[in-house]
């Protein structure tokens, strides 16, 4: 069969063609049609006359969608806004002036530094079931429960801040006894709850409830003066926390 | 993760208006530019896609996800526009008329080889085509909008269409003929002229 003199009415191979023009062949039946176009005109000339109707498609295609863009501006505006973060970066990279992107180069590397320099100095700690995160410029407030201890760093557990407390207060009522026994008749008397070390002046002072309601560590105290009218009877209990520890500058306001 | 249309469309079934909503947002412009492909005015793409989505919400339940979204929204909006160049062609207003008249016969005198194919179809504008395309016989037009516009393969509008393969090929075939004919018998007219 001599394919030259083929038309394209007679040639059996216009769905190959098409298959061809439309890139939708196989390699294999590609390259069995390149092999045939050299041999029939009529296809090769076909092929031509229809890769340029296509052409001719593509600019009325272009036409209609440039008009359907101008007709949604909405849309297209939102096609732009949601593209990515990472596209719209690549596109200020691309399109800003050298100036501008080295300046914001230097910006971000600032940021993500001063970022860094935060996460390397912040404080993180567990606080009954919860984390506190604080950097090194601020202490984290906490709460009466003990604390877990940062490997770097010690931490006090509440009794042991309650020792310190009632040591302070202890010296702080015997030096006030010492400058009372020196000519003043102030007497002052102070109870520790749970240590009990000191014997309380059962007619001058009471005790507050907080170690029923939270335990043997969590104490109050109640100082008073009896002199006069016990008008510098203070009570400092609750003054601070919610857990009823008071404020060691309080106590030390009432013994001295 | 972007959802795909036929998911959309499912809880679109399902009775989510917003979800309808995202199916127009996405199809809009291309229906749209269909449209205007077909009948080169922009007031009559609007009106032809709105009416596109405004009948494929009334008919969304008959959808069953046999074809594609695209698909499906497409022959819609291909046969409002037909609906409309007919209405047009009855009040001798459309300007395919004047398209349409050039009938197979006048084509057919054009011959292959004393026409310069290549330059011709290079020269032909948007208007033309949309001329030529729209004086195609629907079952034609059809399958090269679908494969032009939508840029479906053989086999999806087989699939679409219901028809054998080498029906599909042999119709596109014959669109390209004769639009080829059509493009270069206005391009030796302009020629002429």
């Amino acid at each position: 069969m001599n394919h030259s003199m083929n038309t394209p009415r007679d040639c059996e191979r216009s769905e190959d063609l098409l298959a061809y023009l439309y890139r939708e062949a196989t390699a294999s039946e590609r390259k069995s049609f390149e092999q045939h176009l050299t041999q029939c005109s009529a296809c090769r000339e076909e092929h031509v006359a229809f890769g340029g109707v296509r052409e001719a498609f593509a600019g009325w295609r272009d036409e209609s969608f440039r008009e359907a863009a101008s007709f949604y501006p909405f849309t297209e505006k939102q096609r732009i806004e949601k593209r990515s973060a990472l596209v719209a970066v690549r596109e200020f990279f691309r399109l800003a002036p050298v100036w501008l992107q080295a300046s914001g180069a230097i910006a971000a590397l600032v940021v993500c530094a001063l970022a860094a320099s935060a996460l390397v100095n912040a404080d993180a700690r567990r606080e009954q079931n919860r984390i506190a995160f604080s950097t090194s410029s601020r202490e984290p407030q906490r709460d009466a429960a003990p604390t877990v201890d940062a490997p770097s760093q010690k931490h006090y557990t509440q009794q042991e801040v309650d020792e310190l407390i009632a040591d302070r207060v202890q010296r702080g009522i015997e030096t006030y006894r010492e400058q009372a026994a020196r000519g003043s008749a102030t007497t002052i008397v102070a109870k520790d709850a749970d240590r009990k070390s000191s014997a309380p002046d059962s007619a001058a002072s009471s005790v507050s409830t907080d170690a029923k309601e939270n335990g043997a560590r969590r104490r109050s105290r109640t100082t008073t003066t009896p002199v006069g009218a016990r008008e510098r009877q203070t009570t400092v209990a609750r003054r601070s926390n919610d857990d009823g520890v008071p404020r060691l500058s309080d106590l030390l306001d009432v013994v001295n | 993760m972007v959802m795909t249309d036929e998911q959309i469309v499912a809880r679109a079934q399902a009775g989510d208006r917003e979800a309808f909503g995202e199916i127009v947002r996405r199809w809009q412009r291309r229906i749209f530019a269909l449209a205007y492909g077909m009948l080169g005015s922009a007031e009559e793409a609007n009106d032809v896609a709105q009416e596109t989505f405004f009948s494929a919400y009334r008919n969304l339940q008959s959808f069953r996800g046999e074809a594609k979204v695209s698909s499906w929204l497409h022959r819609i909006a291909v046969n409002q526009c037909i609906t409309r160049q007919r209405r047009q062609k009855v009040r001798r207003e459309s300007p395919l008329d004047a398209e349409t008249v050039l009938g197979e016969t006048q084509i057919a005198s054009v011959t292959h080889a004393e026409s310069p194919a290549r330059h011709a179809e290079g020269r032909a504008c948007a208007k033309d085509v949309r001329q030529a395309v729209g004086s195609l016989p629907p079952e034609l037009r059809q399958i090269v909008l679908m494969k032009e516009f939508e840029e479906m393969t053989f086999q999806e509008i087989a699939d679409a269409l219901e028809l054998p393969l080498s029906t599909v090929k042999t119709r596109l075939y014959t669109a390209l003929k004769q639009l080829r004919m059509k493009l270069e018998k206005h391009a030796a007219t302009e020629t002429v002229e």
